[in-house]
């Protein structure tokens, strides 16, 4: 199947239908190409053919005074072997025999004046608006909304050209019932982009970076959230899940961190609609971490048609301060005109534990109720093995289309329901999701709404850290006790309460430990998130280019949270009677946006796009009751009420708000195109935003700049290369700050107040990041090789800091605005189709990219460092003047000059008082790789993703080994002790060997020497490897079109990690605990089995 | 068309009531926060902020653990914990990691409320509150800098970059001289009757006469801190304290309780919640020695299967290799579990102090044994164990126990003091002070800050070395933990300062140099 070789402009809006436009030339010795340039600057059309097709180098002469441009274009073309088509504004011209290719529909003999027919796409699916015409006269008509048609034709017309946009267009012979299935063209031939604010756009006219991902290949990774489909699919994008499985956050960056204290996440938009990221409580730090999830898994992932990500701020300008880590555009399915479609999809999936911590089971517990391993040398039973389970995943989902001429209407309903590998966590989720779009008013007015309902629930979430955690019970389980013993009786009757009490060896462990079964079962969690998604679209066609847009979202989140601990749980974190963990948020984002779009081709050369805006938008975040009984205790045992909590201290913060933001704004674009070569954007943008109140700077406004070139346009290239552009761009985006800074209040604690001693913070900026990306795009080789690069430089300034004021100034902290971080970095993208035939296809593709980034200058007035709020326990991220945004701080041995290790009396090496710079929690480049095989209705696909440096720390090891658990220690054990070399306190040399447990014990631990738990970071992985079958059935089964059968396997393999468990899952969306894990969840691999059918 | 014309209209009119940010300010300020709008009803503008001041002195939330239960507390061998932190390398084990809690929480809870009274001239329209906070200031800030030495005191409110430290000793004669104008000011309130501080008093409701005897004890308590390194001072300061026309508190009416309001006394948490704070083996030696009353009031006996129902505590700085080891040692006693009232000052130690000043010499009202025998009166009393105080002070044989750790004989020790309770007009004076201070360390419990403080300026009682000793050579063994070193955070915030602050201490930033008034060998 040969492709065609256009390079087409798909313009937005349509101007006025030009067939019968009249010209007049006069022209002499010229070139085809001037000649075309000629009657394009007279018309409103622009020609769209392939240098390939047209000889466009031939010398003509012509003379036309005032005729219609077919005429004239046909003698232009005369001699030459092709046809061409009007589209719209612009006429498609391409080679005769390039569009004689073999009809796939039957032939018939038969032939009659009367031709009807239907027309459908490679799926059966009729397709409405398909242009049919004759080239050799001017009988056309077009396909109506079932996809049929009628034409009469002159005896002597034999063929028919079908042409559709984005399909490949094709003449047939005419006979009367015709089935004519048209075939896509290659994605190239309609690269439509989405931008921002929900925009349509010529790919070829951006002046930045963008990437796409289709549905297609969302629903291959089956995943729950969307975001991580993007992983190894887009360059430049780091995705990170959350430790915390089903429902939980993900760590998103675009082009690396840039922020210190404000996030690096970029901005989700819904159809144009910035989306809430409600996350209303982090896995913060070491301990009881809860990751209340960030919304994006509330998003059905079988709703979506394709997520485009905007990596820089450049592509965000029009999103102002909320795009400046980039934006992911998600674009929901619509409704179509015609038959009704229904979509059935079903998954059943299993996950497995498929790495654990390296522990021994040779040596014993220290001591009777000791809880270490450091005892006598055995053969002890394994107990980590068997508790974790296979998970298993079932998904369904059901969606239906279609509609009228004026009405369109989408529906689906989504279900999911899963367990992971730990016991007892349970996650399910509804999803409803309603779509119409109507017209009125002869159809200038577009009505269009959309409802989105999820229901989701999340029993027993896993809380990182050592709190609550049943893995550090069962990992550092004293080895030779039973621990079959322990999992039937997690609980046993304790006669002087009448209450059933935990049974387990160790019960005071200062990091709370308790029989995991215990927590698993007592120590309950539950939360259940509801959200609502409504907008409505209204969209106005007022004549001559203009297009008034309107849209008006509701976005609304509850999440009740809720930790039942019954008595005799862990004292350090149970009272007495029981705890009780309340919190039940609400988030709410109102936003409506009004917006002009103008469309118009001045002259003959230029094209102009032009928007005009405001918008109005308001959120807020966390509001509701958050109480905690903690030591305060509960009256009743086990009764898990808020009117149950003993002490009104309890109740000190219980009504919060995280943030409440009102921003307004205007903004404007235009984009200018001269020739279809050159394209200039130019936007801007004013935010008044509620967070500056109180200073003078309520008010801040950012400019973009874009450029673009199609040099395959301008120059003569290679005929090898089919297109090639080159574009640069600057924006300026400035981010406001966050909530209620600028006029801190005091708060109301049990027997009076309590003093603000945060210095009210009124000459407050906006953060302000300038970025500057060049990029060059080509294609070769028939478009079947292209490659798309980036280059970017980011300048973020003004940096929003909370700092800790000196305790001589009144004040406990204080804000600046300082800093100065510059981040440069490369993106690549590469695609390529190796093979193909008619019935195989090889394509693949490669995304590379590399960030790195220097904090220029923290602050004038400070020297000293700032630390990221998150670490501790000897794990920092500090940003410190000359280093770098993610730097690792550790605490490290003491060494000499000389650099030996110092080692106390003992011969145990002395922590540092300093921590010392480890490296970098981020890759210094990655690399995703994209393979796709099709051999007829197979499908074989790989997604290999790598991450090349960058440092990983392990705090659960340290804690397993100070407790002789892992199986480093039973190794050194075995082999005698550990051998330690370094130098005494007064400078002598000493190499020996230490006993292994004096050894652990003295430097590993919570606040040992982390410098032994030092991982590199780099590993490449199979992330996802899918093997899928579709089946056409409308030949058997009329009712069905066809059925697609796939198994997808996710984190099969690594091909090279070196640290423990997987680097790239996080404690944390925050910036302060990047590259670490304590305790967290093993790593998985998981098989899913998809079937979906098509009706 | 003219349906269009409609919708067009509705919209303008909706981006029209967007167009303007009237509605910022209030939406930029925090919903559940408290204005100070708010605060100007009731006054609360003012008395609000003393709850905050008084329950910081003894603080009575969660920070206490590091602030004194794990520092203080530990250093005084009042209470230690079973919990290995830090694989045991902790403050107790002389390796510090808690040490800059004491001084960020004051610096934030209590100075800057001081410092907003000024530059709101709280000290000229409200002369009362001004002096009644500067008596709960220096409550606080007395334990800071007996904390940490010199501190940031007289340039407090400095908008300089870097904030110089004042001397240990220049601090002191600041605690003086506002002491001065506080009882000046509160007395002439007290002789009107006023009864302004009633709403926000947490210990006196209000009545004005019992600040200006607690501020007169407090500048005995200064006045005898410094009676080794600055006797005449000493001596002054003290007299003048006597002499005032309120005096001192000399029951346990006046002693200065605060209120805990429906908080949790923040030593049951540590022991009954968290099972982080037990006995020291020292208490059960010295109290359990003298067969002291009051040691089944201050502590539960231990529940461990070798030694159940005793009252065996755990040796400060040993070596503990799980928590589970020594959890079911003598924990606090259950007088914590219904506690209304964290305790800063009481008649005892008053008592005390004035029997230390008449032996020093001072016109203290009375002889040092009538003191002597007051204060361990009025400490019985205070725990309802007055019938116990005859046989008590006339106990001349009962002397300190031998300690045996039923886990670990390394940690055993026979007492080195054979000091007993009874007064021996006879002996000298050290072994007075011995008596005199061992006895105030009974009466001071809970407080190990203050009982350390005292331990450090007298070498008194008799207190047990460390077995385990992870301070890496900076704290001497046999010297004992002189104090804490400063905040990281004032290395970082306010590097130039701390560095003078060092410097004034004469000493490397560690815990083994002595602050001003520690100053070492003799007490006479």
């Amino acid at each position: 199947m040969r492709k065609l070789l256009f390079l087409l402009i798909i313009w937005l809006s349509t101007s006025s239908f030009t067939q019968q436009q009249k010209v007049t030339l006069s022209l002499k010795n010229v070139t085809v190409k001037v000649a075309l340039e000629a009657l394009q600057a007279q018309s409103d059309v622009s020609f769209w053919f392939s240098t390939k097709d047209v000889d466009v180098q031939k010398i003509i002469t012509i003379n036309a005074k005032s005729e219609l441009i077919d005429d004239v274009l046909k003698r232009i073309l005369k001699g030459q072997d092709v046809y061409f088509e009007q589209k719209e504004d612009h006429i498609i011209i391409s080679k005769r025999s390039s569009a004689t290719q073999k009809p796939v529909a039957h032939t018939a003999n038969c032939l009659n004046q009367n031709i009807s027919g239907i027309v459908t796409d490679e799926n059966n699916e009729p397709l409405p608006n398909v242009s049919i015409h004759n080239i050799k006269t001017s009988v056309g008509t077009v396909t109506n909304s079932n996809g049929k048609f009628l034409i009469v034709l002159p005896d002597s017309v034999k063929t028919l050209v079908f042409s559709f946009i984005g399909m490949i267009p094709i003449e047939l012979q005419a006979y009367n019932g015709m089935r004519v299935k048209l075939q896509p063209n290659n994605k190239q031939m309609n690269e439509i982009v989405i931008t921002a604010l929900g925009i349509t756009r010529d790919k070829k006219s951006l002046t930045y970076s963008s990437q796409s991902i289709t549905e297609e290949e969302i629903s291959k990774s089956s995943d729950l959230n969307i975001a991580t489909s993007l992983s190894g699919n887009i360059a430049g994008i780091d995705v990170k899940q959350s430790a915390t499985g089903n429902g939980g956050s993900t760590k998103i960056q675009l082009r690396g961190d840039k922020n210190i204290t404000s996030t690096n996440q970029p901005l989700f938009v819904i159809d144009g609609v910035p989306m809430a990221n409600y996350q209303t409580s982090d896995a913060y730090g070491f301990y009881s971490g809860r990751d209340s999830g960030d919304g994006l898994s509330n998003i059905n992932p079988d709703d979506i048609e394709s997520m485009t990500v905007l990596k820089g701020a450049n592509a965000a300008a029009l999103y102002g301060s909320q795009g400046s880590n980039g934006v992911i555009l998600i674009s929901t399915k619509k409704g179509s005109k015609g038959a009704t479609k229904i979509t059935y999809r079903s998954s059943y999936g299993t996950t497995n534990v498929s790495e654990l911590p390296a522990l021994q089971y040779t040596y014993g517990q220290t001591s009777a109720g000791s809880e270490t391993s450091w005892g006598t040398k055995g053969n002890y039973n394994d107990n980590v093995k068997g508790f974790f389970k296979t998970g298993h995943t079932l998904q369904n989902s059901i969606t239906m289309s279609g509609g009228s001429d004026k009405t369109t209407a989408y529906f689906s309903y989504g279900n999911v329901s899963s367990t992971s590998v730990m016991p007892t966590n349970k996650y399910s989720k509804n999803n409803i999701s309603f779509r119409q779009s109507t017209k009125f008013l002869d159809d200038k007015l577009t009505v269009s709404s959309n409802i989105m309902l999820t229901m989701e629930s999340i029993h027993n979430t896993i809380l990182s850290g050592y709190y609550w955690n049943p893995l550090l019970g069962l990992y550092n389980f004293p080895r030779g006790l039973d621990f079959d013993y322990y999992k039937n009786n997690y609980q046993v009757m304790d006669q002087n309460r009448n209450i059933m009490a935990q049974n387990w060896p160790i019960l005071t462990n200062s990091e709370g430990q308790m029989n995991p079964y215990w927590i698993l079962n007592n120590d309950e969690n539950d939360t259940k998130t509801k959200r609502m998604i409504a907008n409505v679209l209204l969209n106005y066609k007022i004549n001559k280019g203009f297009l008034l847009s309107a849209r008006g979202t509701y976005d609304y989140t509850n999440q009740l949270y809720t930790l039942d601990a019954k008595a005799t749980s862990s004292s350090v974190l149970v009272s007495d009677n029981g705890r009780y963990i309340y919190s039940n948020l609400n988030s709410w984002q109102s936003y409506g946006d009004l917006m002009l779009t103008y469309d118009k081709n001045i002259g003959r050369l230029f094209n102009i796009h032009m928007i005009a805006g405001a918008s109005y938008q308001k959120r807020v975040i966390g509001d509701g009751l958050s109480i905690d009984s903690n030591v305060y205790g509960l009256s009743v045992v086990n009764n898990f009420t808020i009117q149950n909590i003993a002490s009104l201290s309890a109740f000190v913060n219980a009504q919060q708000m995280a943030s409440r933001l009102i921003k307004e704004s205007i903004f404007g674009n235009a984009s200018v195109g001269y020739k279809n070569r050159i394209y200039l954007d130019l936007s801007g943008r004013s935010d008044w935003a509620s967070s500056l109140a109180f200073t003078n700077n309520s008010h801040y406004y950012y400019p973009s700049a874009g450029l673009s070139l199609i040099m395959s346009q301008i120059l003569d290239l290679p005929s090898a290369i089919n297109f090639a552009k080159v574009r640069t761009s600057f924006a300026r985006v400035s981010n406001e700050i966050p909530s209620f800074r600028t006029n801190p209040t005091n708060s109301v604690s049990v027997n009076g107040v309590l003093l603000n001693t945060v210095v009210p913070f009124t000459k407050l900026q906006p953060e302000m990041e300038d970025n500057l990306e060049m990029g060059l795009e080509m294609k070769f080789l028939d478009n079947r090789l292209d490659f798309d690069a980036s280059y970017y430089q980011i300048d973020s300034k003004n940096q929003y800091l909370q700092l800790s004021a000196p305790s001589g100034s009144g004040y406990t902290n204080f804000y600046v605005n300082a800093g100065h971080i510059r981040t440069r970095g490369l993106e690549l993208t590469a695609n390529a189709t190796i093979i193909k035939s008619r019935t195989f296809e090889y394509k693949t593709s490669l995304n590379f990219c590399t960030t790195h980034n220097k904090i220029l200058l923290l602050s004038d007035q400070f020297t000293g460092y700032y630390q990221i709020p998150g670490g501790g326990e000897g794990y920092d991220m500090l940003v410190k003047n000359g280093g770098s945004m993610g730097d690792i701080y550790v605490s490290a041995y003491q060494r000499d000059a000389a650099g030996n290790i110092v080692l106390d009396d003992s011969h145990i090496p002395v922590k540092a008082k300093e921590e010392k710079k480890i490296g970098n929690a981020h890759p210094d480049w990655m690399l995703g790789w994209n393979t796709n095989l099709t051999y007829k209705n197979f499908n074989l696909s790989f997604v290999i993703d790598g991450k090349f440096g960058g440092k990983f720390v392990s705090m659960t090891e340290a804690y397993l080994d100070a407790n002789g658990v892992t199986k480093a220690t039973a190794d050194a054990r075995d082999a005698g002790g550990v051998n330690v070399s370094g130098v005494l306190d007064n400078g002598t040399p000493w190499a020996g060997m230490v006993n292994a447990q004096s050894y652990y014990t003295g430097t590993s631990g919570r606040g040992g020497i982390m410098e032994q738990y030092i991982y590199d970071a780099t590993n490449v992985r199979l992330r996802q490897a899918v093997l899928g079958w579709t089946l056409n059935l409308h030949k058997w089964i009329r009712t069905m079109t066809d059925i697609n059968l796939s198994l997808v396997a996710s984190n099969l393999f690594f091909f090279y990690k070196k640290a423990p468990g997987d680097p790239n899952t996080t404690i944390s969306t925050g910036n302060g605990t990047q590259s670490v894990e304590n305790f967290e969840l093993p790593l998985t691999r998981s098989f899913t089995f998809n079937i979906k059918v098509n009706l | 068309m003219n349906k269009l014309y409609s919708l067009l209209l509705i919209l303008a009119f909706f981006v029209g009531i967007t167009g303007c940010t009237n509605g910022f300010e209030s939406t930029n300020t925090n919903p559940y926060g408290v204005t100070q709008e708010d605060l100007t009803q009731d006054y609360m503008n003012i008395g609000g902020y003393f709850a905050q001041l008084q329950q910081n002195i003894y603080t009575i939330y969660g920070d206490l653990q590091v602030e004194q239960n794990l520092t203080g507390d530990a250093f005084a061998q009042y209470m230690v914990t079973p919990t290995p932190f830090m694989s045991n390398r902790n403050n107790v084990t002389y390796k510090f990691v808690w040490y800059g809690s004491r001084w960020n929480n004051d610096y934030a809870k209590i100075m800057p409320v001081i410092l907003y009274f000024k530059r709101n001239e709280v000290d000229k329209q409200f002369p009362n509150f001004y002096a009644w906070a500067n008596v709960l200031k220096i409550f606080a800030m007395q334990r800071v800098t007996d904390n940490y030495g010199p501190i940031i005191y007289s340039q407090y409110g400095s908008t300089n970059s870097t904030i110089n430290y004042d001397t240990q000793q220049k601090v002191y004669y600041s605690f003086f001289s506002e002491l001065d104008s506080a009882v000046s000011v509160l007395t002439t309130y007290a002789k009107q009757g006023n009864l302004a501080f009633k709403k926000f008093d947490l210990a006196y409701a209000g009545n004005v006469s019992q600040w200006v005897k607690i501020a007169n004890s407090l500048r005995l308590r200064l006045a005898i801190r410094i009676s080794k390194v600055d006797p005449v001072r000493a001596k002054y300061e003290a007299e003048k304290a006597i002499s005032q026309s309120y005096g001192v508190i000399e029951n346990n009416i006046d002693n200065l309780n605060i209120a805990l309001n429906g908080t949790i006394h923040p030593l049951w948490i540590f022991s009954q919640g968290w099972s982080d704070a037990r006995m020291c083996a020292t208490v059960g030696s010295i109290m359990g020695g003298y067969n002291d009353p009051r040691l089944p009031v201050y502590f539960a006996p231990a529940t461990d299967i070798l030694i159940p129902g005793t009252y065996t505590g755990i040796r400060q700085g040993i070596d503990i290799s799980s928590k589970s080891t020594y959890v079911d040692f003598s924990s606090l006693g259950s007088m914590y579990e219904t506690a209304k009232s964290v305790q800063i000052m009481t008649a005892a130690e008053v008592a005390f102090l004035r029997s230390e000043g008449a032996l020093r010499g001072w016109n203290m009202g009375g002889t040092a044994q009538y003191y002597y025998n007051q204060g361990i009166g009025l400490s019985l009393t205070q725990y309802g164990l007055s019938n116990s105080y005859n046989s008590y002070v006339n106990d001349k044989t009962s002397t300190f126990a031998p300690y045996v750790d039923p886990k670990n004989s390394l940690n055993s020790f026979t007492p080195s003091s054979s000091i007993t309770i009874k007064w021996d007009d006879d002996a000298s004076n050290e072994q007075k002070l011995e008596r005199i201070i061992t006895q105030k360390w009974i009466a001071v419990f809970p407080d190990g800050q203050e009982a350390w403080s005292e331990f450090r300026r007298t070498g008194y009682p008799k207190l047990l070395p460390v077995v385990v000793n992870y301070s890496g050579g900076s704290i001497s063994t046999s010297q004992f933990v002189r104090r804490t070193p400063y905040p990281d955070e004032e290395y970082t915030s306010n590097p130039a300062g701390v560095a003078g602050g060092v410097a004034l201490l004469g000493g490397p930033d560690t815990g083994g140099t002595r602050v001003w008034w520690d100053a070492g060998g003799s007490n006479f």
